[in-house]
């Protein structure tokens, strides 16, 4: 198995960040690419993201009713090493347990 | 996108998810089909019940036309909308179950109200004792979707900016949805249908939602802790509308 972290994506609507509402998953659930992840607020209305991935839920990097910024890290996925080599992006060394921001928003 | 065409010739854009027995998706104010169901997990939650699904961009909004006009906005002119989608999706004689939020249950009731028939069950989202335009009244939404002149009441002011301010957005059709809606009451009196309203509990919009599920004669469920914006997505509701609509 390989760990693989997933961001918060890209919103739209010039959107730099979003709260999380609620997880829609548990720790240790396996869930399917494209089922629900998790319930997401921003500025504009409120949205259920899906699991970009197949994968077992390793750790929430974000508590609900928490802020997490666009490219930040949002949720990190066991998954079988080799459906993980197929993206390339296995991290070598056990997550970061703080949060980081990635990137500054353009403006 | 498919085009209903009404009789006096606008287009209502509407599109069918596959599966069983499809459900009519009625959007509130300033929002679309898009925004109100798909982004916030409604089409999904759906299709993993094995439903269908029929989603409809209200006249003024979406991809629909946008008369500027506001007797075009009569709740009984939108509910025609409805039922002109309706037939255009070819379901025959077999009545849909019906969910309408915020303003698109106003609409919902509107069809129950003009073409009870057409409903099996309904389900009314995000609304309260008093419809919110006409609660806010005309000089308020005017204000702010024309005159871009904020109100005291400050739910009213995010919900009509947020509409004002999406892209694509015609604010003079707003404008005149939100002074055509506002320009009646629905009626108040038990539904033929088995009818569920669910709110949110830090919802403004819904106030005195108890008081209009006692008057329709509806079951009411109520999210803990999710305001007017928050309740539309939330598992809770998704839940309690699918036990709903399989009992």
């Amino acid at each position: 198995m390989a760990k693989l972290t997933f961001d918060l994506p890209d919103l739209g609507e010039g959107l730099i960040g979003a709260t999380v509402l609620e997880w829609l998953v548990s720790i240790g659930d396996y869930v399917e690419r494209g089922a629900p992840l998790v319930e997401v607020e921003t500025t504009k209305s409120a949205v259920e993201l899906p699991s970009p991935r197949s994968g077992t839920v390793v750790e929430f990097h974000v508590d609900e009713g928490h802020d997490l910024l666009v490219g930040e890290t949002l949720v990190t996925f066991d998954v079988p090493d080799d459906s993980a080599g197929i993206v390339g992006t296995v991290p070598a060394e056990a997550p970061p347990k703080r949060r980081v921001r990635l990137s500054l928003p353009d403006d | 996108m498919f085009y209903a065409v009404t009789p006096s010739g606008e287009t209502i854009a509407h599109r069918r998810e596959p599966g069983a027995d499809p459900v009519l998706l009625v959007h509130g104010f300033g929002s679309d089909a898009e925004a109100t169901w798909n982004a916030t997990g409604w089409l999904r939650a759906l299709a993993d019940a094995g439903r269908g699904a029929i989603v409809v961009d209200l006249r003024g909004h979406g991809a629909s036309s946008k008369p500027h006009d506001p007797s075009a906005y009569r709740t009984s002119v939108l509910a025609a909308d409805l039922a002109a989608v309706l037939d255009s999706e070819n379901l025959g004689s077999a009545a849909v179950d019906v969910i309408g939020y915020s303003m698109g249950s106003q609409v919902a009731r509107a069809l129950a109200r003009d073409a009870p028939e057409r409903i099996r069950r309904l389900v009314l989202g995000g609304i309260g004792q008093h419809e919110q335009l006409r609660l806010w009244g005309r000089d308020a939404t005017q204000s702010v979707l024309l005159d871009d002149v904020d109100v005291e009441d400050e739910t009213a002011t995010a919900i009509l900016r947020a509409a004002a301010d999406r892209p694509g957005a015609d604010r003079r059709a707003l404008a005149a949805c939100a002074a055509g809606v506002a320009s009646e009451d629905l009626p108040v009196g038990p539904l033929p249908m088995p009818t569920l309203i669910v709110v949110g509990e830090a919802d403004p919009v819904a106030a005195g939602a108890d008081a209009l599920a006692s008057g329709l004669g509806a079951g009411l469920e109520v999210v803990p802790k999710r305001n007017h914006q928050t309740t539309l997505s939330s598992r809770a509701f998704k839940s309690a509308v699918l036990d709903f609509l399989s009992a």
